[in-house]
């Protein structure tokens, strides 16, 4: 009898304690993602400021570039305007791996690319990039969409105009070439979709870095990416807010790859995609 | 301005990831408290089936205890059935041996007493009458000593018989004396001892008694002072004086009645129902012999003890007399003491209460006689 006793006395501890020790977790749970969420917020806005940082070295280069005095007074095709193309390129090539001098009619002029790459001279751009046109029509800078190479690399591309100060006349212009996961890599992980990773994705819903490459080049709202999140409305409002309506978002939703805590942050510093570079 | 962002950067974690540190942290605390849980579920049933298992123990070996206290009781109760046969036995065996031993007694000392009467077997020398008187003497010995022996185990039998009769103190008193100083001047010729009485009670006092029985504690009392006195200048008295004795309130140490002295009640005044008074007769032979050794007191009245053997071969005696004084006074409601306030000898107490006839003696002289 005593034994039945304290068995169940001891029983009824057991419950009353995990019960408790379940109320503590959750609430720590709770507590932990809440913590979580808010650095993870600030951290995606310093990674976002890093990134425009490094967009903007990347801009100030070229625009140093074909603000230049040789490029200014010298013809395009001049040594000294390769020159000082190679001098740039080595500058920020660890973000970028080409940049492409073109004339005011497309043609490439100049390029400088990774070893055993093509060179693309002579190719008229402005038929295959609507960007370069872009900046060919309005005489601006222009931040592109991705896009898949013909090397299959996810790329985004970056324009901006030679204008000669003197006469204000169209000389052309530069375009580099950035490489997503070359230049997300920089900024946190993008290849392990189990831990902490990066995703980014441009002002069509094109997603740019994802650890799932399946992803990259895909449109969120796209066959293949609600799949992969088997159609979460939690993801979809998050995508929604952000890329749609340009507002911040966040929220923490169970996809068959499990579930994630998703803090993304809008980055306006540069309108897209016509927009000209904020001065 | 457009509002559309030229793109976004997101940090997307899972959660897993986030909860992994506390999921270790709150496992191991979890399995920590667990497992101390479990020890301490596990101690306590250990203990608890320990003390269990003691207190089945206890239990098992009080049964047995209990059973051999059982066993042992039952052993005790045959025991003492045949004990309490045996004992019957024997008082019953003792009682006739008594008798049969008292009964050529008599015949013994008829015809020796014939022996000295001229008329019967014509004059005897002065040998002979010498021879006769010891053979008499030594026969009344052998009688006295058969009938304490009787009166002892009458006493135990509860078979003591009791014939009371209103008696004048005054009148049993001076028959004593009379009695033991002829017996004195007879039998203890070379002693000069001197027997006195002093009587405090009024003339006409009367207390329902067995004269006899009195006679014989006041014999026995005096015949052992005259024993114990100095052969020169012995001194006894017998006091008489009327008491009110209490009850349990008033017992001494020793469980003995205390009276209280000197009181100038009326003989015919009554005894208040609800009071726990009684009045008394209280009789006191005291002597001037050596007394009584104070630890061997508490024996005195015990059957065949002898304060001094040494003195028995010296003075005869069984060791009866005091144990049949006692138990005569006892039944007739009374107390018998020794007065170890006296110090210049041995001093005796005891009493019959006045009342005895109205409140016990009718009752427990019925059972006796029964």
């Amino acid at each position: 009898m005593l034994v039945i006793v304290l068995l169940i006395l001891f029983g009824s501890t057991y419950v009353i304690y995990f019960l408790l020790q379940q109320n503590t977790e959750t609430e720590v749970r709770q507590s932990l993602l809440f913590d979580e969420g808010q650095d993870q917020e600030q951290d995606a806005r310093f990674i976002g400021l890093n990134i425009e940082s490094g967009l903007k070295l990347i801009k100030t280069t070229l625009d140093g570039l074909a603000n230049s005095e040789t490029v200014q007074t010298s013809p395009l095709t001049s040594n000294n305007t390769e020159k000082l193309m190679r001098q740039s390129y080595d500058q920020i090539n660890s973000t970028i791996d080409r940049l492409f001098l073109i004339n005011k009619t497309g043609i490439v002029v100049a390029s400088i690319v990774p070893p055993g790459e093509d060179e693309f001279l002579g190719s008229n751009l402005s038929k295959r990039a609507d960007w370069v046109q872009e900046t060919m029509l309005t005489e601006k800078p222009v931040f592109s969409n991705g896009y898949v190479g013909l090397d299959g690399k996810f790329r985004i591309g970056m324009t901006i105009p030679i204008v000669n100060s003197t006469t204000n006349d169209f000389e052309g212009l530069f375009e580099a070439v950035v490489p997503v996961n070359q230049f997300f890599e920089h900024y946190g992980n993008i290849y392990d979709v189990n831990s902490e990773h990066l995703a980014a994705y441009d002002s069509n819903g094109t997603v740019l870095v994802h650890p799932s490459t399946q992803l990259v080049g895909k449109n969120v709202f796209g066959n293949v990416v609600q799949e992969y999140v088997d159609g979460n409305s939690i993801y979809n409002r998050i995508l929604e807010n952000i890329i749609g309506k340009g507002v911040h978002d966040n929220g923490i939703y169970d996809i068959p790859a499990g579930q994630f805590l998703n803090t993304p942050i809008p980055s306006r510093w540069m309108i897209s995609p016509s927009t000209q570079w904020p001065s | 301005m457009d509002d559309k962002p030229i793109y976004a950067v997101a940090i997307i974690t899972p959660t897993s990831a986030i909860y992994s540190a506390v999921n270790k942290t709150l496992q191991s605390s979890t399995i920590g408290v667990a497992v101390l849980l479990g020890v301490i579920t596990l101690a306590m049933v250990i203990l608890s089936l320990l003390l269990y298992g003691w207190q089945r123990d206890l239990k098992q070996e009080s049964l047995l205890k209990s059973k051999h206290l059982e066993e042992a009781n039952g052993r005790l109760v045959i025991l003492n059935d045949r004990l309490v046969a045996s004992e019957r036995a024997k008082g019953e065996f003792i009682s006739m041996v008594s008798h049969e031993l008292r009964t050529p007694l008599m015949p013994i000392k008829a015809y020796a007493g014939m022996l000295l009467n001229p008329r019967y077997t014509g004059e005897a020398n002065p040998k002979q009458r010498k021879a006769i008187e010891s053979i008499i003497r030594n026969v009344s010995s052998l009688e006295r000593l058969v009938g304490d022996v009787l009166d002892v185990y009458r006493m135990e039998m509860d078979r003591l018989k009791l014939s009371k009769s209103e008696t004048n103190i005054r009148e049993l008193i001076d028959n004593c004396v009379s009695e033991f100083r002829e017996i004195i001047r007879t039998q203890d010729s070379e002693k000069e001892i001197s027997l006195e009485k002093d009587l405090r009670v009024s003339p006409e006092l009367t207390v329902q008694c067995d004269l006899q029985r009195i006679s014989q504690v006041i014999g026995n009392l005096v015949k052992n002072s005259i024993d114990f006195v100095p052969a020169k200048n012995g001194r006894i008295t017998i006091r008489v004086e009327e008491v009110v004795t209490m009850t349990k309130e008033h017992m001494d140490g020793k469980g003995n009645v205390r009276p209280i002295m000197n009181k100038s009640l009326g003989q015919n005044e009554l005894i208040d129902s609800n009071s726990k008074s009684k009045k008394a007769i209280l009789f006191t032979v005291e002597d001037n012999g050596p007394g009584f050794p104070s630890d061997k007191v508490s024996h005195l009245f015990q059957k065949f003890y002898q304060i001094d053997t040494s003195l028995t071969r010296k003075h005869g005696g069984t060791g009866l007399g005091m144990a049949i004084c006692k138990g005569i006074v006892e039944s007739h409601g009374g107390k018998i003491w020794v007065d170890r306030e006296y110090h210049n000898g041995a001093s005796i107490q005891f009493t019959i209460p006045i009342s005895f006839k109205e409140e016990t003696m009718e009752n427990k002289s019925d059972v006796k006689e029964k």
